[in-house]
């Protein structure tokens, strides 16, 4: 036995773990070679230190008691005999390379998009049906005498114009939005309660066979909530806002001829029946002129008392000429605000 | 006579928390021994030991109860070790195959005449604790189970879920690995001293 070979194994000699006949081989060895016998001298020394365990510090009195704690708090009441879902996760994530499983997503989405696949159609008509739902969603929520706050979040201006066949489809779907009996008479929610309603308030007809337009106002004071909604056969749409205390807004929308018939036009420019003369709002529609609205307007929007401020402005939603009128006890920048909000 | 570990597993997939208890207080120690030994800071090994138990529990529907007990919690508490010390990032790996093998053996020109000048007793405590910072964590672990539980190879390869030959020759460069980084420190210590004393 050389050098090399009693080397290799003399970590083994000074662990005891040596058969007997390699032992004695190097012992035979040590006996004749001094470098082996020095170097056997600094692996026991080693081989001792190692074994040392004088240093390592006590465990903590309580940590049989935190590790049964964290057992049967939770880590794993549930878990002995059982497969839990972080298991389960965890052995797919093994199983599966994110990465790879990643691009194998990315490659099938790239393919559909460049084939158009029916699912991606499926998908988009869905989103189309789903916006028009959601509207629909939203006008009943409006009209459905839930909490004053709730109806203040869902209020907002839907404009939609819908292809035929889309409206129809819909209308499948929604029938409150078909509505027959588009133009019949009011559905008041202090007559019906609390039930849902199934008027469409909020839906005026332009030209009921081909398009309709939702207008509601995107802004409506804090406190005040849709007390009431009518709509006639003229296509004329009367909301109410109130509060619990009883003050009132009131928002009239009509269609109208086009250039409006008792006012002339000023444009960018809203002016107001009692309150100061001097008052403007600048207009942001650009499609749209505001008007100087007279008693008429007044009598028109219904509850007005004699301390209200009457707003009115027009606008124009695909060629058809609508004027909107807001009427309260409101200061005249908030009724300014409400009517500029339904454009 | 006190159950074995088995049946205290068997007790406890019954639903039995006192006979998890009872494997939790036979084998806190070494699995703390292990975890200190690897990271050299009682709070973190305190930290690992517990994470080991908790992971015991909720795998031990995985435990083939007709194997030995020891051998699983030993490995888990290695690979515990190993993944948090990878995750913090205080572990640079070494291969140890580009390193060590293929150089001459580092201390066969050293003069071994007086081990006493090579080595002394209390550095070499100091230092040991610090050069096992600086092996491989596989390595680590291999010294770790042999010299602090005590662990012959089979046992060790049991543990580590390799091949009792593969322990051997690790266990071989796992001590020539160490002894290199131990002399790397007592020759830098020697340099400072010759610096100190030169000034």
């Amino acid at each position: 036995m050389n050098c090399q070979q009693v080397d290799k194994m003399l970590y083994l000699f000074c662990d005891g773990r040596l058969h007997p006949y390699l032992r004695s081989q190097i012992e035979k060895h040590l006996e004749n070679c001094p470098g082996c016998r020095n170097n056997l001298a600094i692996t026991s020394m080693e081989t001792e230190v190692l074994r040392l365990s004088d240093d390592i510090p006590p465990l903590s009195g309580d940590f049989c008691q935190k590790v049964m704690l964290r057992v049967t708090e939770g880590c794993g009441t549930e878990v002995y005999g059982s497969r839990t879902k972080r298991n389960t996760f965890s052995e797919l994530k093994n199983r599966f390379n994110p990465g790879i499983v990643g691009g194998i997503v990315a490659v099938l989405v790239l393919l559909a998009l460049i084939i158009k696949s029916p699912v991606l159609s499926v998908f988009e008509y869905g989103q189309s049906s789903s916006h028009l739902k959601h509207s629909a969603d939203q006008s009943i929520s409006v009209g459905s005498g839930q909490s004053p706050k709730a109806q203040q979040l869902t209020a907002g201006v839907r404009e939609r114009k819908a292809e035929p066949g889309e409206a129809e489809t819909t209308a499948d779907s929604e029938p409150q939005l078909n509505a027959p009996d588009y133009g019949r008479a009011s559905t008041d929610a202090s007559t019906h309660g609390r039930s849902a309603p199934s008027f469409a308030p909020q839906v005026s007809a332009t030209n009921m066979t081909s398009r309709f337009t939702v207008v509601r106002p995107y802004y409506i004071p804090a406190g005040y909530y849709l007390a009431r909604a009518e709509s006639d056969t003229t296509g004329a749409l009367s909301l109410i806002y109130a509060t619990e205390d009883g003050s009132q807004v009131h928002v009239l929308v009509r269609p109208t001829g086009g250039d409006d018939e008792t006012s002339p036009l000023v444009p960018s420019k809203m002016s107001t029946l009692s309150g100061s003369d001097s008052e403007t709002v600048p207009g942001t529609v650009t499609k749209s002129s505001f008007v100087d609205s007279q008693q008429q307007a007044r009598s028109e929007a219904g509850g007005a008392q004699n301390n209200e401020s009457v707003v009115s402005c027009t606008v124009y939603v695909d060629d058809q000429c609508y004027r909107i009128e807001v009427s309260g006890s409101l200061p005249v920048e908030e009724l300014a605000r409400i009517a500029d909000s339904c454009k | 006579m006190a159950p074995s570990d088995e049946r205290l597993v068997h007790e406890t997939m019954q639903g039995n928390p006192q006979a998890f208890e009872e494997l939790v207080h036979r084998y806190q120690r070494q699995v703390f021994t292990i975890a200190y030994r690897m990271t050299n800071q009682r709070e973190e090994a305190e930290d690992i030991a517990q994470e080991v138990f908790i992971t015991v529990f909720q795998k031990l529907y995985q435990f083939d109860t007709s194997r030995r007990f020891a051998p699983w919690i030993q490995r888990i508490t290695v690979n515990t070790c190993i993944t948090r010390l990878r995750k913090k990032k205080k572990v640079v790996l070494v291969n140890f195959e580009d390193n060590i093998s293929n150089r001459t053996d580092p201390f066969i020109n050293i003069d071994y005449n007086d081990p006493a000048v090579v080595y002394d007793r209390e550095e070499l405590k100091l230092d040991l604790k610090e050069a096992l910072l600086q092996l491989p964590e596989s390595y680590r672990a291999m010294l770790i189970l042999r010299y602090q539980l005590d662990m012959s190879n089979q046992e060790i390869a049991d543990t580590l879920g390799i091949t009792r030959e593969n322990v051997e020759v690790k266990m071989h460069r796992a001590r020539k690995s160490l002894r290199k980084v131990l002399l790397e420190r007592q020759d830098e210590r020697r340099q400072r001293g010759e610096l100190s004393a030169s000034r």
